[in-house]
C-alpha cells in the first residue's frame, strides 16, 4: 500500500465543466423568458460559475503522492457514498453487537498455532496463524509477510473477537512511517471499541482515539543528528486501510455490518459447509477494480480523513465472514473457485497455497492477510 | 510490464545524468538562479523523498529499496570528457549507493524553513549533490556510463523494475549523436520491461512554454526537440497517471521528455519520472 490517492483530475474537471454548462443553460433560459437585461444575468452567472470553481477548488484539496515536491501536498476529505442500506439513524440505539451468547459456554479465543508448513517453500518466521482451538466454528486468521520480510515487518494487521463476532483487517502503507503499529492499532481498536454506527460517537472521534493510542512516538526533533528521516517521517505519520465487520443481532435476525476504507475487502459466503458461495463482496466485486491508490487513514492528529462506507448485509446461520488485505482479496476475486479453499481447507493448507501462488506470480509480493469467522448456527 | 514491486528482494535502480557544462551556470528560465544550482537542489530533494519512502520507523535506518546513481558530465580544460559520480558515500559500490547509506551519509545537513498553512516550518535538508559547471557536454560518454551501470544492475536484479535513467541537460551533445546511445540504453531490459530513458531539456531565459510529455513527434517544432522525443521512453501507465495528477495533459503514448523546461517543469518531471512509490507495498 502506498499513501492514499484520490480519483483522477480528469473526472473532477468533467464534473465541473458539466456543472458550469448547466449554469450557463439556466442563464440562457432565464434571459429568454425575463425582461431583465441579458448582460446583467450573464454577469451574475459568470460570477456564480467563478465562485463555484473557486469554492470547489478550495473545498476539494487534492493529494498527490507521486514522490513529494508537489505544490500543496496536504490531504483532503473524499467522502465515499454507498448505495447500500444505511446505518441506524441518529439517536436510535444501535442493535446489539455480537452473536447470541450461551453464558455457560467457554469463551472462544484465537491462539497462536504452530504451523506445520513446508520449510522448503518459505521462511516459517514470515507466517503467523491463529486458530480457535476450543469452538467447533471455523474461526482463524492468517498473516504472511511479503517475501524477504519477517512477520515483525508485516504491515498487515488483524484482530478477531469470535465471542462478540467482531473482526478487522488493516493494511499499513509501506511507504509511510510507523505503518506496522498504526495498522495494528486500527485493527485492535475496531474490535475492542467499534466506531459509529456500531457504537455512539462519530467516526472522527473514533479515529482521534486511535491516533492517540498508536504507540509510534511522534518526535518533532530527533536526538540522532543523522536521523533526519525519522523527524520527517514522524511528521508525515503512517497510513493504513481498514476493513472491519461486526455481527449484529437485531431481534431475531443477524446481520453483518461492514465498514470499508481502502482496498482491504470483506466477503460473506453463504450456503452449506463446503459449498458456500459469495453472497456479498465489498467494497470491490471484481479483481479489475484494484488500483494503485486506495483511500487510507493517516495517523497524524488533526489530519483530514476519508470517510468509510458502511454496509449492512443480511446473514444466515453458518455463513462465513471473511476479511482480507488487498493482495488476497484480488486473488480471491480473480477466480471465485478460490473461495472454496477458505470454506474447506485447514489454515495451514490455506497459508501454503497462498505462498505457493504468490511464488508462482499469481499474486504480487505483498503482505497477505485473511481472517475467517463462521457465524453460529 | 512495469509492475514489479519494489522491496528487498527486487530493489529499484535510478540513474540521474547531470549536465555540468559551462552553460549550466546561466540562469534558469524565469529565475536568477543558475541551472546547475536548481538541478542540484531538486536532485537532493528527490533523493530525500526516495529515502523517506524507505523509512519505516525510529528503530531502523531507511531500507535499501533504491540504489541511486548521480553521474555528472562535463569536459576539463583540455576538452577531455569528465564523467564522474556526484555522490560519494561509505558503502557505495561503484556508482550506485543504497538509500540506507545515502540516508546516513549526506555531505551535510542544512537547516531550512518553509512556509506552510500552519506558519513557518523548520526542517533539515540533507545535501548530497553540489552544483558544478565547466566545459562541454559529453552526453554520449555519460550515457555509455549509465548503460554500464544499468547493465550490471540488471545482471544482479533481473526480476526488478527496470532501471530508470533521467538525463538533465541544457544543450546538445558535444561528443557525438546522443540518440544512438539512448537507443542502446533502451535496449537493456529486465524481466519487467525495457529500461526507461527520460530526458529533460532545461530552458535558459526562454519564454517558450515547456513541451511536457508529448505523444506526437509531429507536434514538436525543431529538430532537437524531435530528437529528444525519439531518445525518450514512453511513460508507463502509472507514470502517465502521475503526470496527469501534476496537471499535465499526458495523452496515451506520452514520452518521458520535457523541452524548454522551467523550474516547475523540472520539479514535476522528477516527480513523474521517479513516481514508483506505489510499487513499494
Amino acid at each position: 500500500m502506498t499513501a492514499a490517492e484520490p480519483s483522477a483530475v480528469s473526472d473532477d474537471l468533467i464534473g465541473r465543466l458539466v456543472l458550469s454548462g448547466v449554469v450557463a443553460a439556466i442563464v440562457g433560459a432565464v434571459a429568454a423568458v425575463s425582461d431583465v437585461g441579458f448582460v446583467w444575468i450573464a454577469v451574475a452567472a459568470a460570477a456564480a460559475i467563478a465562485a463555484f470553481w473557486l469554492l470547489d477548488s478550495a473545498m476539494s484539496p487534492r493529494r498527490d503522492h507521486s514522490l513529494g515536491l508537489a505544490p500543496g501536498a496536504s490531504s483532503g476529505p473524499l467522502p465515499q457514498t454507498t448505495s447500500e442500506s444505511l446505518p441506524p439513524p441518529r439517536g436510535v440505539e444501535p442493535p446489539k453487537i455480537g452473536e447470541p451468547v450461551d453464558q455457560n459456554a467457554t469463551a472462544p479465543t484465537l491462539e497462536k498455532h504452530i504451523a506445520t508448513l513446508d520449510p522448503a517453500l518459505f521462511d516459517p518466521t514470515s507466517v503467523e496463524i491463529k486458530t480457535n482451538s476450543q469452538g467447533k466454528r471455523r474461526v482463524f486468521s492468517i498473516r504472511i509477510a511479503k517475501h524477504g520480510n519477517t512477520i515483525d515487518e508485516c504491515e498487515d494487521a488483524v484482530a478477531v473477537d469470535p465471542r462478540r463476532g467482531v473482526l478487522a483487517v488493516a493494511d499499513g502503507a509501506s511507504s509511510s512511517f510507523g505503518a506496522v503499529s498504526w495498522a495494528d492499532t486500527l485493527a485492535k481498536q475496531f474490535v475492542s471499541t467499534p466506531p459509529k454506527p456500531l457504537s455512539v460517537g462519530s467516526f472522527s472521534e473514533w479515529l482521534g482515539e486511535a491516533r492517540v493510542a498508536t504507540p509510534e512516538p511522534v518526535r518533532r526533533e530527533s536526538d540522532d543528528p543523522n536521523g533526519w528521516w525519522s523527524e520527517q517521517g514522524a511528521r508525515q505519520g503512517a497510513f493504513s486501510t481498514v476493513v472491519g465487520a461486526a455481527i449484529m443481532s437485531d431481534g431475531g435476525s443477524r446481520v453483518a455490518t461492514v465498514m470499508c476504507l481502502g482496498d482491504s475487502c470483506a466477503f460473506v459466503l453463504t450456503g452449506p459447509s463446503g459449498e458456500r458461495v459469495v453472497r456479498r463482496s465489498l467494497p470491490y466485486e471484481d479483481a479489475e477494480q484494484f488500483g494503485s491508490h486506495p483511500s487510507l487513514l493517516g495517523s497524524m492528529p488533526d489530519r483530514q480523513h476519508d470517510e468509510p462506507t458502511w454496509t449492512t448485509i443480511p446473514t444466515s446461520p453458518g455463513d462465513l465472514l471473511v476479511l482480507a488485505s488487498d493482495a488476497v482479496s484480488e486473488w480471491l476475486l480473480g477466480d471465485p473457485k478460490r473461495f472454496q479453499l477458505l470454506d474447506g481447507a485447514e489454515p495451514d493448507a490455506i497459508a501454503t497455497r497462498l505462498i505457493a501462488d504468490r511464488t508462482d506470480g499469481k499474486m504480487v509480493n505483498d503482505d497477505l492477510t485473511v481472517a475467517v469467522l463462521e457465524l453460529a448456527t | 510490464m512495469y509492475t514489479q514491486r519494489v522491496d528487498r528482494a527486487t530493489p529499484s535502480c535510478l540513474i540521474f545524468l547531470v549536465d555540468q557544462s559551462a552553460s549550466m551556470y546561466d540562469p534558469m528560465a524565469g529565475t536568477d538562479t543558475p541551472k546547475s544550482v536548481v538541478v542540484a537542489e531538486q536532485l537532493n530533494s528527490t533523493v530525500m523523498e526516495l529515502i523517506q519512502r524507505c523509512s519505516k520507523s525510529h528503530t531502523e535506518p531507511p531500507r535499501p529499496y533504491f540504489a541511486v546513481s548521480v553521474i555528472g558530465y562535463r569536459t576539463d580544460q583540455a576538452a577531455n570528457a569528465v564523467i564522474d559520480t556526484c555522490i560519494n558515500v561509505p558503502g557505495q559500490q561503484g556508482d550506485l549507493a543504497w538509500t540506507t547509506d545515502l540516508a546516513q551519509h549526506p555531505l551535510r545537513i542544512e537547516e531550512r524553513t518553509r512556509q506552510t498553512s500552519d506558519g513557518p516550518l523548520s526542517y533539515r535538508m540533507p545535501i548530497w549533490v553540489e552544483p558544478l559547471n565547466e566545459g562541454g557536454t559529453p552526453m554520449c560518454a555519460a550515457m555509455d556510463r549509465a548503460g554500464r551501470i544499468a547493465h550490471s544492475w540488471i545482471q544482479t536484479y533481473p526480476q526488478s523494475f527496470p532501471p530508470i535513467v533521467i538525463n538533465l541537460t541544457d544543450g546538445e551533445s558535444t561528443d557525438g549523436d546522443a540518440a544512438t546511445w539512448a537507443e542502446r540504453l533502451k535496449q537493456l531490459s529486465s524481466d519487467d520491461g525495457p529500461l526507461l530513458m527520460f530526458n529533460i531539456m532545461l530552458a535558459t531565459g526562454s519564454v517558450l512554454a515547456p513541451a511536457m510529455f508529448p505523444n506526437d513527434v509531429n507536434q514538436l517544432g525543431d529538430r532537437f526537440a524531435r530528437q529528444l522525443f525519439t531518445m525518450s521512453s514512453e511513460l508507463p501507465e502509472f507514470m502517465r497517471a502521475a503526470a496527469v495528477r501534476q496537471g499535465y495533459q499526458a495523452e496515451p503514448g506520452a514520452r518521458g521528455m520535457s523541452m524548454n523546461a522551467d523550474f516547475r517543469a523540472v520539479v514535476s518531471f522528477l516527480n513523474v519520472g521517479t513516481s514508483v512509490g506505489h510499487l513499494l507495498r
